[in-house]
């Protein structure tokens, strides 16, 4: 244990400089990516409250304007609302008036830890507009950040940890032994009564303990600065920190490993910045291209005519649609909303063609979502591919559990748009049974039309999504480690391995054949 | 000279037959292959898409029967900004910007439907392009080859050797230059195909053989510099290990952390409006616009005015009209308003971005790159321009048809049960008035001219890489 203790004593005093150096560059990382993605997070939460304070605003103006026509149509006067005679008969009293001018919407809350990842926030509408027709969400707010910012990549600590961190850790790591052999010590140091495993923990001691220490920096830099959102955080920052030291300890132990193959220290450098370059770009743009390859999703503006058309066929559809027809699409939308089951308007009424035209388009859902399934289920299969090809790389495992583990990725988006439909049904069952029942909406009803409030999407489904990224990556820091420490124990006993007089007697004889 | 084409052949023959160089050359000159295949693939399926949209759309608008013009106003129109054969080479910001828009009235909009919505989350991590391979794939395959160029003959004592025959140091690193150049210019021959392609291509525009000379000399710009560079570094290395972290911290720094870095301090030196609430505060303004009602009991109470008349059935115009026409055009002031700074602060931000090029020729290269493949943010930001202005003209046509023509002569009943009121319904006539969408897209010289930062810094990078080999001295 003694000696032990001075070797690494020893390998401290060797390593501390660039240890240091490298704890400083990825404190410093940590802590602009992190203010950034914070700064980033809160202006969005402040937006959507602007947002949606926006529209009460606008919505608390049209019931000024339904208490006027209310107090006019009792025999009073709308002033201080100058009213104009048309909306008496179409204005905030009439249901259909108040689905299309009164702005309800669904907003995306800001992820947990929307802080460390950016994730997909700034590829996905982050507003919807329900619909009184169809139960398809209508996007109101895309993204507009510059393209080019995006392009680039926002420099997270998500986008950190994958690049970076590999980076610092090979900077301690490319020299373990190797440094040793190119100054031509390693047989002096493996005459000392050490065991090969031991030497190997002693090298390996500080840029492990350095892995561990960046992870702290990181759980330190977040309590600091970031605010979380909602109830999940805190085991999602767990998850974050575990995938981190899973990912930052598996490039320990390649480097482990690539040392122990007894190559100098340049080979070395060389070999692990390849892997880095393979790990953190080529197979993930490759297993994109490959998906894309296996699974092409059709192109948008295809996607859209095709939209067209079938709109356009819908609403011929209805125009063509027989009495009888009418009235069999309407019992059946009866018999699927129960809010409708009392609704039996006259067929000569503007409610009963609003009916018939809901009851039409949610007849025709089945065909709308086949359309969008057109693009979905290739981008689905492609997932699922790329979900099975990730494994080839850590970078891409690190990426994708660090994305989910923070909300910023596609499962949450799913979850805020199930949240979304299932709003869209009560929002609809709200004023279907107004609009078809010819019924007018009485001021004092504003206040009953549902608001959007999402429930965040609980820890454990997110776990679900991170705990077998972080099994491979830990599976894989393991088998690394061992495969270095069985390099190590045979370097025992062949200690020309370690010492480098194999490469350099191989060279000999190829001059000696040439 | 001749010792120089000497140093070359022996360093060219020396990498054709070295194992590393032919098994890492052959696996990046397949990627790049590959990047070029799939970005020809990405592009004609594109295309097809957007010729096939931009044909249905004309034929929808036309054929779409007789209705109200601000409802066939609303119906609106999906314009596609048509591709460069070239963004196969080097699809820019492409899939973060869209290629759709929606035009209908009362909206200004940003493109819809960006393509990366439709790729996984993987490609957050790097595209496989010709062009994403050439800026970070060979500059690595380069920086393999040559880190030890130099300082390994001197670690091998051959320097020495070399010079004591009285060559320059210079000339044994322009040696070394051309003989790394030769076999790395034999697999770029692998993108031949695809510039053949993007000059002859039927789809393929005017310029476009231009663009591709244009692109060639600034990628062997760049490359040059890089290959010099490596050698200059590799000649003042203490030792190839010392020259081999120095290049590889280069070549991270440059390529993987300069632009988000580049991108971000652009984007605290000109901060864009977070998406909601660029969106809240255009609906602010609208809410606070007055509304239809009272404009439309302003405008009755004006003509009943200026016309002399009591009854609204009386005047010559459609007073619903005529506020469609000016609700309209306060809506695109609002509009303007929002979208002019937003589109300008994406436009100052692109341009800050490009100065760091002077930090990092890959930034440099990747401005430049984008904007002769037509995939820039600039070209994404003429397109949007160009049909938010054909959006207003479209609009305002219609809207002054109904100002001129919503007549109680020329109204039609609905068809619609409970809608006793009448409503002036034209057809094809009025819906050839507005013309299809034409865009060119800007010339060779305006996507050169509007880079000149990226060019000057990518020269000063050639030139600076050329002075740190031809001063080589006594040090090498």
């Amino acid at each position: 244990v003694r000696r032990l203790f001075v070797l690494l004593r020893h390998q401290w005093r060797l390593q501390r400089g660039t240890a240091l150096v490298a704890l400083a560059l990825w404190t410093l990382a940590a802590l602009v990516a992190v203010s950034l993605g914070e700064a980033r997070a809160r202006r969005h939460a402040a937006s959507a409250r602007q947002f949606v304070a926006g529209d009460e605003g606008q919505i608390a103006h049209y019931r000024r304007r339904a208490e006027a026509i209310e107090r006019v149509r009792a025999g009073g006067s709308a002033e201080p609302v100058r009213l104009h005679p048309n909306e008496l008969d179409w204005g905030p009293t009439q249901p259909l008036y108040v689905a299309a001018w009164v702005p309800m919407k669904v907003v995306v809350p800001p992820a947990p830890l929307a802080a460390l990842a950016q994730g997909e926030a700034e590829l996905r509408p982050l507003a919807y507009r329900v619909s009184l027709f169809g139960p398809e969400l209508v996007p109101v707010v895309e993204p507009a950040a510059n393209p080019l910012a995006v392009t680039v990549g926002r420099f997270d600590l998500a986008l950190a940890t994958v690049w970076l961190l590999p980076v610092l850790v090979i900077a301690l790591c490319y020299g373990l032994s190797a440094a040793d052999r190119d100054a031509g010590i390693l047989p002096l140091v493996l005459s000392q009564p050490l065991s090969p495993r031991a030497l190997l923990a002693a090298r390996l001691a500080i840029p492990i303990l350095w892995v561990v220490a960046a992870v702290g920096v990181v759980a330190v830099v977040t309590a600091a600065v970031v605010r979380p959102e909602g109830s999940s955080w805190s085991g999602r920052l767990a998850a974050w920190l575990a995938t981190s030291l899973a990912y930052g300890l598996l490039w320990v132990a390649l480097g482990a490993a690539v040392d122990g193959r007894g190559r100098p220290a340049a080979w070395n450098a060389l070999v692990l910045a390849g892997a880095w370059l393979l790990s953190t770009w080529v197979l993930p743009a490759a297993m994109q291209t490959v998906a894309a390859a296996a699974h092409p999703v059709p192109s948008r503006a295809v996607w859209a005519e095709d939209l067209r058309v079938f709109q356009d066929a819908r609403e011929k559809g209805q125009d063509a649609l027989t009495a009888q027809a009418k009235e069999a699409l309407v019992n059946q939308l009866r018999r699927q909303e129960p809010s409708l089951a009392a609704t039996r308007p006259a067929a000569d009424t503007l409610g009963y063609y609003y009916f018939t035209r809901a009851a039409h388009e949610v007849a025709q859902e089945p065909q709308r979502r086949r359309l969008d399934d057109r693009m979905a289920a290739p981008l689905r299969r492609q997932e699922a591919l790329v979900s099975a090809l990730r494994f080839l790389s850590p970078s891409a495992l690190a990426l994708g559990a660090l994305t989910d583990a923070a909300g910023a990725g596609r499962g949450r988006y799913e979850h805020f748009l199930a949240e979304a439909g299932r709003y869209d049904a009560r929002y609809k069952a709200f004023l279907w049974p107004r609009t078809f029942g010819n019924a007018l909406i009485a001021s004092r009803e504003f206040d009953l039309i549902p608001r959007f409030a999402m429930s965040e999407e609980p820890f454990r489904a997110a776990w679900g999504r991170v705990r077998a990224p972080l099994a491979a990556l830990v599976s894989l820091s393991v088998a690394l480690f061992t495969f270095a420490f069985a390099a190590g124990v045979t370097a025992r006993g062949r200690p020309r391995v370690l010492t480098g007089e194999r490469p350099a007697l191989r060279r000999a004889r190829g001059t000696l054949r040439a | 000279m001749n010792v120089r084409r000497r140093i070359a052949r022996a360093e060219a023959v020396d990498l054709v037959r070295s194992g590393r160089f032919r098994l890492s050359a052959a696996a990046i000159f397949v990627l790049l292959a590959s990047g070029a295949i799939a970005g020809a693939w990405r592009h004609a399926d594109g295309a097809r898409g957007t010729a096939r949209l931009a044909e249905g759309e004309r034929e929808r608008w036309l054929g779409q029967g007789n209705k109200t013009p601000h409802g066939a106003a609303h119906y609106g129109v999906f314009v596609a900004r048509p591709a460069r054969v070239l963004a196969a080479f080097d699809e820019g910001v492409a899939p973060y910007a869209g290629t759709v828009v929606h035009l209908e009235p009362h909206e200004q909009r940003l493109f819809r439907f960006r393509p990366a919505e439709d790729m996984t989350w993987v490609r957050r991590l790097g595209a496989l392009t010709a062009a994403a391979a050439l800026q970070h794939l060979v500059p690595f395959l380069i920086l393999f080859l040559a880190y030890g160029a130099v300082a390994g003959e001197r670690e091998r004592g051959t320097l020495a050797l070399l010079l004591s025959c009285g060559v320059h140091p210079r000339d044994v690193a322009l040696g070394k230059a051309a003989g790394l150049a030769l076999p790395l210019a034999g697999g770029l021959l692998v993108l031949a195909p695809l510039g053949a392609y993007a000059v002859l291509a039927p789809n393929g525009q005017a310029g476009d053989a231009g663009r591709v000379a244009l692109l060639a000399a600034a990628y062997l710009a760049f490359l040059a510099t890089w290959t010099l560079l490596c050698l200059a570094v590799s000649a003042r290395s203490r030792s190839s290990r010392a020259a081999l972290l120095a290049l590889l911290a280069h070549w991270a720094g440059w390529t993987v952390a300069a632009p988000p870095v580049a991108m971000e301090v652009a984007e605290a030196a000109s901060p864009a409006p977070d998406p909601l609430a660029f969106r809240a505060g255009i609906d602010k303004d609208r809410y606070g616009m007055v509304t239809w009602y009272e404009r439309l009991a302003a405008i009755e109470k004006r003509l009943l005015a200026e016309h002399g008349k009591e009854r609204l059935d009386d005047l010559p115009v459609s007073a619903q009209g005529v506020g469609l026409v000016e609700e309209e055009a306060d809506q695109d002031r609002i509009m303007s308003r929002h979208f002019d700074a937003l589109l300008a602060t994406h436009e100052r931000q692109s341009r800050l971005f490009e100065w760091a090029g002077f930090f990092s020729p890959v930034i440099a290269l990747q401005s430049l790159s984008a904007s002769l493949a037509g995939t820039h943010l600039l070209d994404q930001v003429d397109f949007l321009r160009a049909s938010e202005t054909y959006r207003r003209e479209f609009v305002q046509i219609l809207n002054r048809d109904t100002a001129l023509n919503d007549l109680p002569q020329n109204r039609t009943d609905l068809g619609i049960p409970g809608i006793s009121e009448k409503y002036y319904q034209p057809g094809r006539e009025l819906w050839e008035k507005v013309p299809p969408l034409r865009y060119a897209g800007p010339s060779t010289a305006t996507a050169v001219g509007r880079h000149v930062p990226a060019v000057l810094a990518l020269g000063v990078w050639l030139a600076g890489a050329a002075a740190a080999v031809l001063t080589l001295r006594g040090q090498a």
